[in-house]
């Protein structure tokens, strides 16, 4: 009996202790919420429809009272993120419907925890749209409308977004405007006289790019990025990544790693040599092309350096008075 | 006479024995036992032609579906997405996916001249390493092992070929040492070489030993080498080939005696086998695109943003409960993304309002300048140190795992957007690629001064997850 209390003593503070030692610092009670498809890219004629579907999983421990939006976006920055307003308006946004039997757009519905629903939302383009794109994005946010009397602090509203980039033309393929900007070397291994860039042969150049959507349409960047020789000689092929780039917009141009463009030349790469970027799309083609001349600068600094201390070293021991004797 | 007749037996037996000493009667060639050829990969090459209307400038390729001279690979079944080909006379792509049976995608785009119908070809080259494995028959003192494989036509012209192995500049051949056994490094010459003559249109490999040789012994010769370099192109299918069939192909293990000639001379011991290549099956399987967005609260006494949290938060809720004037406190939630939407995703805050008491006379407890006295919803953020003086509601970031960009970076505070203000939304966390489970800590910090009306202030704060476009 002595021995069990004993045991019992020791017992107790090890259990206190390893409940803080293994209590985690995250409560449980989460928000966890999944949409897929994230991006639909559509093209569509007026007088036509859609219907797309949507999986929304509450991967979170309750259930959630949500809401289904439609809202209107613009570019937020060169790299694809969409700037949602929910205040904006647009006509079209009367162009789009959920056809769903229990759950409607701007209505509560809810999900069970661990549970998923099928959203179908369909787009009706009337026969007299005006032809153009349209950039929304549909919205699933949670829904609150009980607050509690005495609640004060700041309550936290979570919305997931699927982001829709819809073409209304009549045309296949409509009238796309690109254009290749700001195209040039970053760094610092360069000198640029004029229109021509002079490079270092044995350090990697990288290479910033732009394009800009002057048209009325969505374009997609698909070509390739290619240094030559001055005999066009390819010595250097690179894809570009495929993104959207979203009417009246500039997006950046990255490698299909999504990093900058980059050029390592080697120590007998001496000489003059074209940049270029080409973007096609299924209507129109665009080029941006610089020129550098690559040369040995470091192995030649290396070496007039070297030289210098030569030829002082010369001087200075030639310099010298003979010793009297 | 009975004795004479003894001794004479016993004298016709001595030197019966002394002369099967003298002259052993003659052997012959015995079959090496258990001999295999292990290739790393069963997979063939791939030897296609391009076909209209593949275009310089884009990403898909089509093939032609019909045999034409040593173009005998007539269906993408052959490659799968990774896998690198050539294209045209020297350029080298990446295949992104297969469309159909006759049509796959690379990158980067085509190049000019590698997209002419019927005459660009396309190669696929199956590099397997081959681990020949056999117990000796005899023990041959200081020998060799000599191996042969099935050579194709032009079998050193590194492009795979229809007949055989190419013999791809020059394989690496190596041998194991066993008891009896001490291997140099072994030989290869190139079918119709000096030294490789006969049998005609095999690739020849030698692997010279010192030792008294055992019967029995495992050997193992290797031929190639396991990341593909300095190893034989295994075949493109035979023009004769049926689909879904395997193409088989000889090899032939000998052992010889010390200072033969392996093109003339007959071999200690000799076994023959057939080695199969077929195309790889390709399985597949659909992952959805999809975005995760998960919010989780942080308990009290937390150590987060480079700041202890005062109070507990869920999923849904920063109650920042009884506030001491001139004094901060600070609460924080947990923010999480995954997306294996290439373009990456970004989460951006907004307010419906400041922190507002709505009575009769409604108060607001204000949105943070910070110490500055001019940090705004959209900028980078700047230090907020002093609750006195400074009173306001902010917030700062704090990257918890994966690299995420956020703004503001810890240490920099500022305020929310506003709708009430018509204030965009703000962009605060963001990736450019493919994210798994990036987590953020987002701190709150709010302080008030003794000007601020007493009663009950909330506020709504929006985050918003979108996939980029």
């Amino acid at each position: 009996m002595k021995k069990n209390i004993i045991y019992l003593l020791l017992l107790l503070p090890a259990t206190f202790f390893s409940f803080f030692l293994t209590s985690s610092q995250v409560s449980a009670a989460d928000y966890g919420m999944s949409i897929s498809p994230p991006l639909l890219r559509v093209h569509i004629k007026p007088g036509k429809s859609i219907t797309q579907a949507y999986k929304i999983e509450n991967l979170g421990l309750s259930d959630k009272t949500l809401v289904v939006s439609i809202v209107p976006f613009s570019e937020a920055d060169n790299f694809g993120n969409p700037l949602l307003n929910p205040k904006t308006s647009a006509s079209w946004l009367s162009y789009f419907d959920l056809a769903n039997s229990q759950i409607k757009l701007d209505r509560p519905f809810t999900i069970s925890a661990g549970s998923f629903e099928q959203l179908v939302l369909s787009f009706t383009a009337p026969i007299d749209a005006p032809l153009k794109d349209i950039y929304a994005t549909l919205m699933v946010s949670t829904y609150e409308n009980t607050l509690g009397q005495t609640f004060q602090g700041t309550a936290l509203r979570a919305t997931i977004g699927s982001n829709l980039l819809i073409t209304v033309s009549s045309e296949a393929f409509p009238n796309t405007i690109l254009k290749i900007e700001d195209f040039s070397p970053v760094g610092s291994g360069f000198i640029k006289m004029g229109n021509l860039y002079f490079a270092d042969s044995i350090t990697p150049v990288k290479f910033n790019a732009m394009v800009n959507n002057e048209g009325n349409f969505l374009s997609e960047t698909r070509g390739i990025f290619r240094v030559t020789t001055a005999n066009n000689k390819p010595v250097h092929l690179e894809g570009i990544l495929p993104v959207n780039v979203i009417a009246k917009s500039k997006r950046q141009l990255l490698n299909p790693q999504g990093q900058s463009f980059e050029f390592a030349p080697s120590l007998g790469r001496i000489g003059l040599h074209k940049v270029s970027l080409e973007i096609k799309t299924d209507n129109s083609n665009t080029t941006g092309t610089i020129e550098i001349f690559f040369f040995p600068l470091k192995l030649s600094l290396g070496l007039l350096l070297a030289l210098i201390i030569v030829i002082s070293i010369v001087k200075i021991t030639s310099g010298r008075s003979p010793e009297e004797p | 006479m009975k004795k004479i007749g003894k001794s004479f037996v016993v004298q016709i037996s001595i030197l019966l024995q002394i002369s099967l000493l003298l002259y052993p009667s003659l052997s012959y060639a015995a079959n090496l036992t258990t001999v295999k050829n292990t290739l790393q990969s069963s997979r063939m090459s791939f030897s296609g032609r391009v076909k209209s209307p593949t275009a310089a400038g884009s990403s898909n390729v089509w093939i032609y579906t019909a045999t034409s001279g040593i173009y005998t690979s007539v269906s993408t079944a052959g490659l799968k997405p990774g896998d690198s080909v050539r294209i045209g006379a020297t350029n080298t792509y990446t295949i992104v996916s297969i469309v159909d049976a006759d049509e796959f995608t690379v990158t980067p785009v085509l190049a000019a001249g590698d997209a002419d119908d019927g005459t660009d070809p396309i190669f696929y080259k199956a590099v397997p390493k081959q681990m020949i494995t056999f117990n000796t028959a005899s023990a041959v003192e200081s020998g060799f092992f000599q191996v042969l494989i099935a050579a194709g036509a032009a079998g050193n012209d590194n492009i795979p070929d229809i007949t055989g192995f190419d013999f791809n500049g020059g394989p690496t051949a190596t041998a194991s040492s066993v008891t009896g056994y001490a291997f140099s490094a072994g030989v290869a010459t190139a079918a119709g070489s000096a030294g490789c003559t006969a049998p005609a249109n095999y690739h020849c490999f030698e692997f010279h030993y010192t030792g008294t040789g055992v019967i029995g012994a495992g050997i193992l010769l290797t031929i190639g080498l396991q990341d593909g370099t300095n190893t034989m192109i295994a075949p493109a299918p035979s023009a004769s080939r049926v689909a879904n069939t395997a193409d088989a192909y000889t090899y032939i293990v000998k052992n010889f005696v010390n200072g033969s000639n392996p093109e003339s001379a007959t071999p200690a011991d000799i076994s023959t086998g057939k080695i199969a290549v077929i195309e790889p099956v390709r399985v597949t399987a659909t992952v959805e695109p999809s975005i995760t967005f998960k919010i989780e609260g942080v308990a009290a006494s937390q150590s987060t943003c480079s700041l202890t949290t005062d109070v507990t938060t869920t999923a849904t809720s920063v109650p920042f409960g009884v506030l001491s004037l001139d004094t901060f406190r600070v609460g924080t939630q947990k923010i999480t993304v995954s997306t294996n939407a290439a373009s990456g995703y970004s989460v951006t805050a907004i307010e419906n309002e400041r922190l507002s008491n709505l009575a009769a006379v409604p108060s607001y407890i204000p949105n943070t300048l910070c110490d500055s006295g001019a940090c705004t919803f959209s900028g980078a953020g700047s230090a907020w140190a002093t609750a006195a003086a400074h009173a306001g509601f902010g917030y700062t970031l704090d990257i918890v795992s994966g690299t995420p960009t956020i703004i503001p970076t810890v240490g920099n505070f500022r305020p929310f957007a506003s709708l009430a203000a018509n204030e965009p939304p703000t962009q605060i966390i963001s990736n450019a690629g493919v994210a798994s489970s990036q987590a953020v800590h987002v701190c709150y910090k709010i302080s008030v001064d003794a000007t601020q009306p007493a009663g009950d202030y909330e506020n709504q704060v929006t985050y918003t997850a979108t996939a980029s476009f």
